[in-house]
């Protein structure tokens, strides 16, 4: 199977372990990932904030080269995600060029359940994820709005929560799988990315989770990396890793690099994956 | 109207009525009570709608079971109303008066006409669901009664089509049932369901290649269930027991079967043949009996003793089983005097590669080499062994070399994504050892020089193409050829059956494949009386399908000899089940299914298997079989699993059903479809079906109900604790961008189950979050105002705009905006969501099937001015399918569209109606009394508690009890006959049944002995199920003796009794109508269209009521217009009398002969009429305020006179700058705490018409709540959409109106401004309220009740809104509450449905149950005329008490009050009480009797 693949910049920074993970479970699950040739900014974060026709051009060039690719456009990235999408739906302007394409836009994790590759992960699973308690969080921008992405569980979607329960680990239903992080308020208001990010945090833990599991970059270095400061600020001390899908995807298929991508995470989930016998 | 008319000589005199809930319960009685033949059709298995499943009514919290239950039984055991449940309407074609309706009659299963309702299908069903009554709360089973009271009192199975895992199976196993049964831990029945179509459980379960389980649904969400494991658990469990041996069956039929070969085909074949009497003989070549099954199957995977059991559970049923006796020759065999033969020989010649060197010595075929290990004639294998092949019998091949301790390698010329092997074999085989070589290809056996193989030259192959069969085709690697050293080889590369004794000669052909060629529907070879099935036809197959092909050979063999047609007739099958990937996702989100890996079947250690051919797999224990057979998601529901079908007592079942097309001949048809709850999970922000404690509002309700899921405890779903903080959300569903209507109900029915919460836990702090109080219904305002005031319920207005569960309390945090806009959170333990109404799937169907139009929202679309009738003439339309609305007005709608539907068919009224004749009644009053007891087991629900024959031969020794009998079921048909007989033979003058409930059993005993000519008042029943055995259950002996205790006391009281004779009198065909407003006018009208005369009386001097100063309607009709029409229909109707300016003077006589005598005109001309009905119909007026400075300045107008000011002179309308309006100015008051219901809505209209003619001008509604309920919602959106500004003022600030410089100064408090607003509009419009006509006087002269706020009051607010407590008295229109024109004319019309009950009869019969006066006893103390409740007893000229039977409604009331005992209650004496009562102590204090 070979589907187009939009990385993004965050991929190719500081979610690098999203894009290795991605490209590695994918490839172990006879997926060829086909990245976009000569790529553009999305626009997400501050295009779509200054200037609506520049923010749907800039996803649109990058439909435009999908559609000339002819398959299916893979989106790990949220952001980058509802931006396609916004672009795609978009009446007059670049989304008419989606829409001549053949083409759907895909979240990667959309892509995992629209491809039937559910069925190959249960079939070539090497190792069962049991104990191991998580929450799924995906994030303000996967879903929603439903108009643009199409969702319809757009409260609570659980698409991830099959994933992880197929994998063997334990998904605990909570309430806030689609509150916002605060990602986009970084540079203003950090404030505000403390509060939200902390209450994510903390329910998480009271919902019993031993892990936060995403497939966002933002959400991920969001999460992962406000801990500590949250622990200076309210001496609530987390210590919660923060995970890809595509990672425990990886650790469950065996994949030789898994601990590797654990390495750069700010919140080291190996010492919680040894006490599962996972490491 | 007028135009539906259909005076032709065609029309027929029956309606059809569709929906059994209120409302097509209530038309169909009016119908039938007035001379018509009703069909009512209903969807579902019992009739009820959803009032069934209400705890409560508002406003008067009467039980809503309790209510309805009386219509329930009045409907079913109508004679002129034909009950059709499980039914839909499927094409109407015809015209008004003449219509053919297509009914489609579902299976139900189970054959209504002999189902008990005994339940004992349901208590061994062992399919679980979740039960529809308590909507997904507690579950049900698939055989189940809707509800306890439902009727039809009879069960119902569920279908929803065949399961995929039987649909796979080629036997067509019933794998769901016997599941279900594994999960029950019933496990002979398990085994049971699966021996009826397979004899081979143990082996299937063991070998089968189970496609059930490829085809499971539960693979799209994990696994499989693991079918082939269960079925090998049920069996190893039933056979750990000793094997009880079977009862040979003699042979019943003259011809005789041989059967060639004794593997599976043959066998199943043998075993069906046998059964249905043929001797049949099977010839066996080999010394063993089982074929393939015996000799193929290596020990290891299927032990010997399991084949042998089940073989000799087939042998021994009678077969004559002959071994080693191969058939050299068919001729033969018939000459032995076989008159048909079945060739079942298998395929067991083993094929080996057209390669040089294959019959080199050590060189094996698959089959001989297992045959030969299997019966102990262990063949030389070298140490090193290569089995060639991938299927399973290679894989047995390899894995019993490999237990005589070779080394073991398999090669095979694809991969092993191509491998046929189950993939559990080739797993195994890995753990044991075996070597697998893929891509590799024999070209050359290679010999040592003893002739003796010594390698095996092979060839590497790489895939190319798809072959014909899909898998890839492998193609050898030119010059890749290599040799392997090895002393054995065996090929497995397929089988095929020795067919030598079958030479052309014999007249049987066969096929290239070297197969028997048969027909595949009958398995008839080309030689007559040769049949062929199994491997032998098929090539090599699965023991499943060997199974499969014996039944249908044994089935043909069994048609053929019967002379019959030999193709089979195929049987109608229900669909496949088969779940998308939404489906189950559906499932997984709500919860009722979780990812749950199959159990693992534990097996021998792979190092101790090697060493023996001991089984590998050790099976499940119950505890795992239980876990995985829990995995199942019943795709079929029922799984026919026939457990209810050995179970019931009458014969009832019927899996084999089908649907039933009929035709129906009917004049008019009324549409009552109802309603669908919104699915509060696209409100998805509430987290209704995730949070366990988030439920919708009609789950609460059977939370609340006595019968439901909790057994009426308020408790929470998570935790089963007593909520202490509940909170409910309004306008679920309802006035969202959706749903642009209001639901109408939902405010008061949250009220209701608030104050009932609270009723139930003064702890419980309920909380409704609501934008509007809708309480707009007569009384709801003083009901909503006692929910706050006395019972403390906090309403909250506010948006709610997102629900949060606590992960660990399981608690809810609710996020919402209050009335000032601040931003709110609040924790709850429960909450409670008021859904709305959704228009229902079947309306929306019917609809299209009848081709009526439905407005946007999706309900049935009505005029104003007609709101009964739907756009097709003669389809009317009543209850939720016409709008929201509450019971009352479903119920009022209801009669007014039996109305509206009678009204076309009045000149064939009577002609389809039924009149049951009795035999004329024994003269028995002056005999001794001769008691006949009929004891009922009700299957073991009796039977099973108490010693009934003990309890038979007891009430035999009573006094006066001459027969006795005791029955399965009493109230089965077929006893009826029984008691019949009985009464005849042994001459009893009174019949006692002890049984059940008299509520739902009496009339139909009554009903039996007046067939057999008592009077039915000589019948008496003792409860001892409901009020013993039931609630006794574990107290087997004290319930026997209470039994005892409930038949003497019925045989003391029925020895009393007397006969009661009814009489009949006269009814006078004319009405009187009071009032000549719009709904006067439209009864009277109503009544004369119906063929009656009428006394229409005005105390005005014309006509026209309130319509004469309205102008227009909401949606721009014009009223005037219509008034004129309507004035003229009245006036020139030749039925009709107008009598104006008339006054009511006195009022007497009953139901059928009323005289009423009246005064005209000023002069008080005495005028008399008698009538046999009155219809009420007063009206009321506006109220002229006196505050706001009406009356003293010309801008303060009234909505009425602003509505003629624009109607009349624009001009000083369309240059307003501002107008105000204020709304319930003198409603909802101290003085008057009602809501006059129409204001908001005029004040819109009359907003909209002054924004139509200057959208400039600025209007402002200074408002309390929005009352705009119902379809009204949309126009209160159009007019904020026009400008209209909408201020909300509190009850406590109203404004204040002063005049300050001439000008006209309004000042009112916001509270969502918090601050004050001033106003100085050019116009101030007073929204007063609707006010009562004063009928004081004529409410005394007629005895009716008024409420306090002077409107009358109906019999029963919920299901009698337009009848009087006092018979042939009725009420409609504003006299009964203010409201709309349409509603006036539903209700007028029901008014003229329910005296049309009346007036259609020539006679009504009076007596029975009334209360006597013994007028010598009689003081005159006036005690019964101040306790009757219907204000019937009356003291008579010679100065006593007297009672008319035709009014006395036997409530006894007068009876116990009475202090000179004069007033005896018939049917209910002193002496028969005190006879009854001495006879319950009679074990402790025998004098007494």
């Amino acid at each position: 199977m070979k589907v187009s693949y939009y990385p993004g910049c965050a991929l190719h920074g500081t979610a690098l372990e999203y894009d290795e993970s991605t490209k590695a479970v994918t490839q172990l699950l006879g997926v060829k990932l086909c990245e976009l040739p000569d790529w553009n900014c999305c626009g997400a974060s501050s295009a779509h904030a200054t200037d609506e026709t520049l923010a749907i051009a800039l996803a649109g060039r990058n439909l435009r080269i999908a559609g000339k690719q002819g398959m299916d456009l893979v989106v790990p990235c949220a952001a980058c995600y509802s931006r396609l999408k916004a672009a795609e739906s978009e009446k007059n302007g670049y989304g008419t060029v989606a829409r001549e394409g053949t083409f759907r836009v895909l979240s990667l994790l959309d892509f995992f359940f629209i491809s039937g590759l559910m069925e190959t992960i249960a079939a070539s699973k090497k190792r069962s994820l049991n104990g191991l308690k998580v929450v799924c969080y995906y994030g303000c921008l996967l879903v929603r709005p439903p108009k643009v992405t199409g969702a319809k569980h757009y409260e609570f979607p659980e698409t991830m929560d099959r994933l992880m329960e197929l994998l063997g680990a334990w998904s605990i239903p909570w309430s806030y799988k689609t509150d916002c992080c605060g990602a986009s308020l970084v540079l203003t208001r950090m404030d505000i990315v403390l509060a939200l990010t902390g209450r994510l945090l903390e329910n998480a833990i009271k919902a019993g989770a031993e892990a936060i599991v995403v497939a966002c970059p933002l959400c991920q270095s969001n999460l992962d990396s406000r801990q500590e400061e949250i622990f200076r600020k309210t001496g609530k001390q987390h210590e919660l890793p923060v995970l890809y899908f595509t990672e425990l995807i990886g650790l469950s298929l065996d994949h030789k690099d898994a601990f590797r991508w654990f390495k750069r995470h700010f919140v080291d989930p190996t010492k919680l994956l040894a006490s599962k016998g996972l490491a | 109207m007028k135009d539906d008319r259909s005076e032709k000589a065609n029309a027929i005199g029956s309606v059809m009525v569709v929906g059994g809930g209120v409302g097509g319960m209530q038309a169909a009685l009016d119908l039938a009570n007035s001379g018509f033949k009703v069909y009512l059709c209903e969807e579902s298995t019992a009739i009820g709608g959803r009032m069934a499943q209400l705890d409560k009514t508002f406003p008067t919290n009467d039980c809503s079971m309790c209510i309805i239950s009386p219509k329930l039984v009045e409907t079913a055991r109508h004679l002129n109303i034909e009950l059709m449940t499980n039914t839909e309407v499927q094409k109407v074609e015809g015209e008004a008066g003449n219509f053919t309706v297509t009914v489609r009659h579902k299976p139900r299963y189970i054959d209504v006409s002999k189902c008990t309702g005994c339940g004992e299908c349901g208590q061994v069903c062992p399919v679980i669901i979740p039960n529809r009554f308590d909507e997904g709360m507690g579950v049900q089973r698939a055989a189940y009664k809707r509800y306890p009271q439902a009727v039809p009192n009879a069960y119902a199975i569920e279908k929803k089509g065949m399961a995929p895992c039987r649909n796979a199976c080629p036997s067509g196993q019933r794998v769901q049932g016997y599941i279900a049964l594994i999960r029950e831990g019933r496990y002979d029945e398990a085994l049971r369901v699966i021996k009826e179509d397979n004899p081979f459980p143990g082996i299937c379960g063991r070998i089968c290649n189970h496609r059930c389980e490829d085809a499971c649904n539960r693979r799209l969400m994990d696994q499989p269930v693991d079918i082939r494991a269960l079925k090998r658990f049920v069996t190893d469990k039933v056979y750990e027991k000793p094997r009880i041996p079977v009862t040979p069956i003699l042979p019943t039929q003259e011809k005789q079967v041989a059967i060639i070969g004794a593997g599976p085909c043959g066998l199943t074949a043998a075993r069906d043949l046998v059964r249905l009497g043929y001797p049949v003989t099977i010839f066996e070549a080999l010394p063993v009996v089982g074929g393939m099954l015996r000799v193929g199957v290596p020990e290891y995977r299927l032990p010997v003793e399991i084949i042998e059991r089940e073989i000799d559970d087939i042998i021994d049923l009678g077969v004559d089983l002959r071994l080693g006796s191969p058939v050299k020759n068919l001729d033969n065999v018939f000459a032995q005097g076989f008159d048909a033969i079945l060739i079942a020989v298998g395929a067991h010649e083993g094929i080996r590669l057209p390669i040089p060197g294959v019959d080199l010595r050590g060189v094996f075929v698959n089959t001989i080499f297992l045959r030969d290990v299997r019966l102990g004639r262990t063949p030389k294998l070298g140490a090193s062994v290569i089995v060639i092949g991938s299927g399973d019998v290679a894989m047995d091949c390899a894995r019993t070399a490999v237990r005589m301790g070779k080394e073991v390698h398999i090669h095979y010329r694809r991969t092993r994504n191509e491998a046929t092997a189950d993939p559990l074999e080739i797993e195994h085989a890995i753990e044991e050892g075996v070597a697998f070589h893929y891509l590799s290809n024999p070209v050359e056996i290679i010999s040592d020089d003893r002739g003796h193989v010594a390698g095996v030259r092979f060839v590497r192959m790489e895939l190319g193409e798809p072959d014909e069969t899909g898998r890839l085709r492998p193609q050898p690697i030119l010059g890749s050829e290599y040799l392997v050293a090895c002393e054995s080889v065996i090929f497995s590369v397929g089988q095929r059956a020795g067919l030598g004794f079958i030479p052309e000669s014999s007249g049987v052909g066969l096929t290239r494949q070297r197969t028997i060629a048969v027909n595949p529907n009958t398995y008839a070879a080309t030689r007559p009386g040769v049949f062929a099935a199994g491997d032998a036809t098929s090539g090599t197959a699965y023991v499943i399908e060997a199974v499969d092909g014996g039944h249908k050979a044994a089935s043909s063999i069994h048609r053929y000899l019967q002379g019959e047609e030999l193709e089979p007739q195929l049987k109608p099958q229900l669909p496949v089940v088969r779940f998308t990937k939404e489906d189950i996702t559906e499932r997984f989100v709500r919860g009722e299914a979780k990812i749950t890996p199959r159990v693992r079947m534990r097996t021998i250690a792979h190092y101790e298997r090697t060493r023996s051919f001991d089984e590998v797999s050790l099976g499940f224990t119950d505890e795992e079989a239980q876990e995985e057979a829990a995995r199942c998601l019943a795709c079929g529901v029922c799984s026919e699993c026939l457990s209810c079908f050995y179970k019931c007592g009458v014969n009832a079942i019927d899996h084999d059903m089908v649907e039933r097309f009929e035709e129906v001949q009917v004049g008019s048809i009324i549409l009552a479809p109802g309603y669908d709850v919104y699915d509060a999970t696209l409100s998805q922000e509430y987290g209704f079906g995730r949070y366990p404690n988030v439920v919708n509002a009609l789950q609460f309700e059977r939370i609340l109900s006595a019968s439901g899921p909790t057994m009426g405890h308020v408790e929470r779903p998570s935790d089963h604790r007593l909520p202490r903080k509940i909170a409910f959300l309004q306008c679920v569903g309802s006035r969202d961008q959706n749903h642009p209507y209001c639901s109408g109900v939902c405010c008061m029915y949250a009220t209701k189950q608030a104050v009932i919460t609270r009723e139930h836990d003064k702890a419980i702090e309920p909380t409704i979050f609501f934008i509007d109080m809708r309480a707009y219904g007569k009384g709801f305002d003083a009901y909503y105002e006692r929910a706050r005031a006395e019972y403390g319920v906090r309403f909250l207005r506010s948006m709610v705009s997102r629900v949060v569960e606590d992960p660990q309390s399981k608690n809810l945090l609710i996020s919402y905006v209050d009335e000032t806009g601040d931003v709110k959170e609040e924790e709850f333990d429960l909450i409670i969501l008021s859904v709305g109404m959704t228009p229902s799937a079947s309306g929306k169907t019917l609809a299209r099937r009848l081709g009526i139009d439905l407005n946007p929202h999706g309900f049935a679309e009505t005029d104003t001015f007609s709101p009964l009738a739907t756009s097709r003439p003669g389809v009317y339309v009543c209850g939720v399918f016409q709008g929201p609305k509450d019971i009352p007005e479903t119920v009022a709608q209801a009669s007014g569209a039996a109305a509206a539907a009678s009204e076309i068919l009045s000149a064939v009224r009577g002609t389809r109606v039924a009149a049951k004749e009795y035999p004329v009644e024994k003269e028995v009053a002056d005999q001794a009394p001769r008691i006949g007891v009929f004891v009922c087991r009700c299957g073991s629900n009796i039977g099973g508690v108490i010693d009934v024959p003990g309890l038979a031969e007891y009430a035999g020794s009573l006094k006066d009890v001459v027969y006795v009998d005791e029955n399965l079921y009493t109230c089965s048909q077929d006893t009826q006959e029984k008691i019949k007989k009985a009464i005849e033979e042994h001459n009893l003058n009174r019949v006692v049944v002890a049984s059940c409930s008299p509520r739902t059993h009496e009339p139909l005993f009554q009903e039996t002995i007046r067939e057999a000519g008592l009077n039915p008042y000589l019948f008496e029943m003792a409860n001892i199920r409901d009020q013993c055995s039931w609630v006794h259950m574990n107290q087997k002996e004290e319930a026997t003796s209470k039994a005892h205790d409930l038949v003497r006391m019925a045989v003391a009281n029925t020895r009393l009794m007397r006969p009661l004779s009814r009489l009949n009198k006269p009814v006078t065909k004319r009405g009187l109508v009071i009032g000549g407003g719009l709904s006067g006018m439209s009864a009277a009208l109503g009544l004369a269209e119906q063929g009656f005369d009428v006394l229409l009386v005005e105390k005005d001097s014309e006509l026209g009521g309130n319509l004469r100063h309205l102008y227009t309607t909401l949606n721009g009709k014009d009223v005037q217009q219509y008034l004129r029409e309507k004035r003229e229909r009245v006036m020139g109707h030749p039925r009709i009398k107008v009598l104006l300016n008339a006054r009511i003077t006195t009022f007497s006589g009953y139901v059928g002969n009323f005289k009423t005598e009246l005064t005209l005109g000023p002069e008080k001309v005495v005028h008399e009429v008698e009538h046999g009905v009155t219809i009420v119909a007063t009206g009321g007026e506006e109220l002229k305020p006196r505050e706001y400075l009406y009356g003293e300045d010309p801008r303060v107008l009234t909505q009425l006179e602003l509505e003629k000011l624009l109607a009349t002179d624009g001009k000083k309308t369309s240059d307003l700058t501002e107008v105000l309006m204020i709304q319930c100015v003198g409603s909802r008051s101290e003085e008057r705490p009602y809501c006059s219901r129409v204001c908001c809505a005029e004040a819109i209209k009359n907003g909209l018409a002054i924004k139509a003619q200057n959208p400039g001008t600025r209007v402002v509604v200074l408002y309390r709540d929005m009352r705009m309920y119902g379809l009204l919602e949309a126009h209160y959106t159009r007019a904020r959409k026009s400008g209209i500004l909408f201020v909300r003022y509190d009850e406590k600030q109203k404004p204040e109106v002063v005049l300050h410089e001439g000008a006209l100064r309004l000042s009112v408090y916001s509270p969502v401004l918090r601050e004050n607003i001033l106003f100085h509009p050019d116009l101030l419009v007073l929204s007063t309220a609707t006010i009562p006509a004063d009928t004081a006087e004529l409410a005394a002269i007629l005895k009716v009740p008024r409420t306090t706020d002077g409107f009358f009051l109906e019999a029963h607010m919920k299901l009698r809104p337009v009848d009087f407590a006092t018979d042939g008295i009725y009420l409609c229109g504003v006299a009964h509450s203010p409201k709309m024109i349409d509603e006036c004319l539903s209700q007028a019309a029901a008014a003229v449905s329910r005296a049309c009950t009346v007036l259609s009869k020539d006679q009504i019969q009076v007596g029975g149950v009334v209360s006597v006066v013994d007028q010598e006893k009689c003081a005159a103390c006036l005690s019964c005329v101040r306790v009757c409740p219907y204000n019937v007893p009356v003291i008579n000229a010679e100065g006593a008490a007297e009672i008319e039977a035709a009014k006395c409604q036997g409530c006894g009331l007068c009876a116990s009050e009475c202090p000179a005992r004069a007033i005896t209650l018939q049917h209910f004496t002193d002496d028969q009480i005190i006879s009854k009562s001495c006879s319950l102590f009679l074990r402790l204090a025998p004098a007494c009797a």
